[in-house]
């Protein structure tokens, strides 16, 4: 498995914090019929979720449709506007900002689109859609522009000569290739990519995690990453994050949360990512989840994984909403297994975990 | 093979285009028993998909099956009338495809749906078809079924749309279930759940399973056999632990290489230098050569024979791994 503790973590600790997420909310209001009663419905995308993101980290934002990642994702780039809540990037709001101000922070957040065959303009040379933020912000101007353009061909892998192209002359993996290029093309601090290569072939999926691995450490780069496959989010990311119907269950770095899972969804998640390994997948518990997630239009009370857990401990599961808690140094859950707030002891699996805890 | 219920030999399936010949499956072989789950993986334009619809005989125009046999329960698929055809179809072997929602039709109810194949292959009267198709929502796992048969399909999720599809699959009592990737739309916990839906109900009616998918970690779960295919061909072929755990064939050693595997995040991927052959202009000798790292100059001078190494393992390559 993973080897040991992760010595990088205090040292973690003392990079500055580049973008803090608190409370975050976002309801999409549900039109109702002329005769309907009550409160107006909304889809619950995200319920008040909180975490931060370190200068040159990657952190993964991972579970299932409709639990609120992407929703996340779009507010962190200001594409819609939250319900309630504060996102800070560098210690400032980004939250009711001056137009100057707003196009200096787009600037330096930029996203990877998930579809590399609808998010490029077929009617634009790739040199052109590369170079199209640069026009829209006013940045390398003149024959400058030309030469980032090739610049940045180059960087992603495609050679200089193809800036003429359209986008229908190149590969999935090729137009990736240019969606990344258009992001890197203002020296973005941070990037989002949405699920960068859920609809690529193997190969290509390979040549774009190692292109990512590469251009954000030599730029130094800030990634959130959005997917629903925890093997990608393994080998890119520093830390993870685990949401559930618009809350987050847990937090922990890439290592504590493959070596040592700790909330039952994220088991299930874990339990659940096809591998190629045959040994593996004979040895490793598989757990499967019954029923399907419920409606963010009216989630489950308290903990809203109850209705599908495994190891459902009482009414307190029904009743209470667990908060999410530091159980092991750097690593974060909402679950009352931990919460302390039954007599239950230990979560299922603790004591085979207990031998590795420092 | 005497136990085969499914044995596809030698398929050449090849769409005529105007100035040019696409080869999609190019001489595929192989077999299916009766109550095994075998997976073809491969990467998109393989020719996996083709070569499953080729065996419905449901290749759309203007693609069509040039030479090979497909013997399904010793009887040659491809001398039989359409007639026949269409009694063989949804009936005794039935297919699951890819994405759900396209594939139901939005007009009807789910009952409906499933209920018309009762009706049409099993002669049933409305009511016991309705009371057969809640019986195969529940077997699928679909909760409070008697209420669902009166949905459409869009008031379902993915994976309830899934379920439907299968469980239209399943209404005939199919001896064959070909699945063309049917759970890449779906969340992990799903299609988990399907894939051991499918395990439950091949043990609990002795079906044989054709299940098409690009993932590998899916035939890992799910299969007992698997066929590696890469433009048109074959590549390799056998038992899934040991295609998986010791492949021969280069490809399937590259396409392993190629994916993120837990617990070890710091290997770095090892992609698959260039791209797949154009199917309408297919280098000659082995199609993988212009991008395999053992290859030597015998492997473009002639066809390369896929070789039968015993239990059920066959490879295709001049210079396999040992």
């Amino acid at each position: 498995m993973t080897p040991a503790a992760p010595p990088e973590l205090p040292k973690l600790l003392e990079v500055p914090i580049l973008l803090e997420v608190k409370n975050l909310v976002k309801h999409f209001p549900v039109r109702r019929g002329f005769w309907a009663s009550g409160p107006p419905a909304a889809v619950r995308a995200v319920d008040g979720i909180s975490f931060d993101i370190r200068r040159g980290e990657t952190v993964g934002l991972v579970g299932e449709s409709g639990c609120g990642k992407t929703t996340t994702g779009r507010m962190i780039m200001k594409l819609i506007t939250p319900t309630s809540g504060e996102i800070r990037f560098e210690g400032k709001s980004i939250g009711g900002i001056p137009f100057e101000e707003e196009r200096a922070y787009r600037r330096q957040v930029q996203m990877v689109f998930q579809d590399p065959y609808s998010s490029l303009n077929p009617r634009m040379t790739v040199g052109s859609i590369i170079g199209y933020p640069m026009r829209i912000q006013r940045a390398y101007p003149g024959p400058a522009r030309e030469a980032r353009i090739r610049e940045l061909l180059e960087l992603v892998g495609l050679s200089r000569y193809q800036a003429s192209w359209y986008p229908h002359e190149f590969s999935g993996g090729e137009r990736q290739r240019v969606g990344i290029a258009a992001a890197l093309a203002l020296n973005p601090k941070f990037i989002f990519c949405d699920e960068p290569v859920s609809s690529l072939d193997v190969s290509a999926q390979a040549q774009i995690l190692n292109l990512l691995k590469d251009v954000r450490r030599e730029f130094n780069l800030t990634i959130l990453i959005v997917t629903h496959n925890l093997s990608v989010v393994e080998y890119l990311s520093d830390r993870v994050v685990v949401m559930y119907l618009g809350k987050i269950v847990e937090v922990a770095s890439t290592a504590d949360l493959y070596r040592e899972t700790l909330h039952p969804y994220s088991k299930a998640l874990v339990s659940a990512i096809p591998t190629p390994d045959p040994d593996v997948e004979r040895e490793r518990e598989q757990i499967i989840l019954r029923g399907e997630i419920p409606s963010p239009l009216n989630p489950p009370t308290g903990c809203r994984f109850h209705t599908r857990c495994q190891a459902y401990i009482g009414d307190v599961c029904r009743d209470v909403e667990p908060e999410l808690r530091e159980v092991r140094p750097g690593h974060f859950t909402a679950c009352h297994l931990y919460s302390g707030l039954t007599a239950a002891p230990a979560a299922p699996g603790a004591s085979r975990a207990a031998g590795q805890l420092v | 093979m005497s136990d085969a219920l499914l044995e596809v030999d030698d398929l050449h399936t090849h769409f005529h285009l105007k100035n040019k010949t696409v080869r999609a499956v190019n001489g595929v072989s192989f077999a299916i028993k009766r109550g095994e789950i075998v997976g073809i993986a491969g990467e998109s334009g393989a020719g996996k998909s083709v070569a499953c619809l080729s065996i419905l005989r449901l290749v759309p125009s203007p693609g069509r099956i040039e030479r090979g046999r497909i013997l399904f329960s010793g009887e040659d698929l491809l001398t039989k009338s359409e007639r026949q055809m269409r009694d063989l179809r949804g009936q005794t072997v039935s297919m699951v495809f890819e994405d759900p929602l396209n594939s139901l039709d939005p007009a009807y109810t789910v009952g409906s749906l499933i209920g018309e194949a009762l009706i049409l292959h099993k002669g049933l009267s409305k009511r016991a078809a309705r009371t057969k198709a809640g019986e195969l929502l529940r077997l699928v796992g679909i909760p409070d079924p008697e209420r669902r048969l009166d949905n459409y399909a869009h008031e379902l999720s993915g994976g309830m749309q899934q379920r439907v599809m299968i469980a239209i699959a399943l209404s005939c009592d199919p001896a064959l279930l070909i699945a063309d990737n049917p759970t890449t739309a779906l969340d992990v916990t799903i299609q988990i759940q399907i894939l051991d839906l499918v395990k439950q109900l091949r043990d609990r009616l002795g079906m044989g399973v054709l299940w098409i998918t690009h993932d590998l970690g899916v035939v890992a779960k799910l299969c007992d056999r698997v066929v590696i295919m890469y433009a048109g061909e074959v590549m390799e072929q056998g038992r899934v632990y040991d295609v998986l755990k010791h492949p021969r064939h280069p490809y399937t050693r590259r396409l392993i290489d190629a994916l993120p595997k837990l617990g070890r995040p710091d290997q770095r991927l090892m992609p698959i230098e260039g791209r797949p052959p154009d199917p309408a202009n297919l280098p000659g000798g082995c199609p993988f050569a212009p991008r395999c790292h053992r290859a030597r100059p015998e492997c473009e001078a002639g066809d390369v024979p896929l070789v039968e190494t015993g239990d059920g393992r066959a490879v295709r390559c001049l210079f396999p791994e040992a």
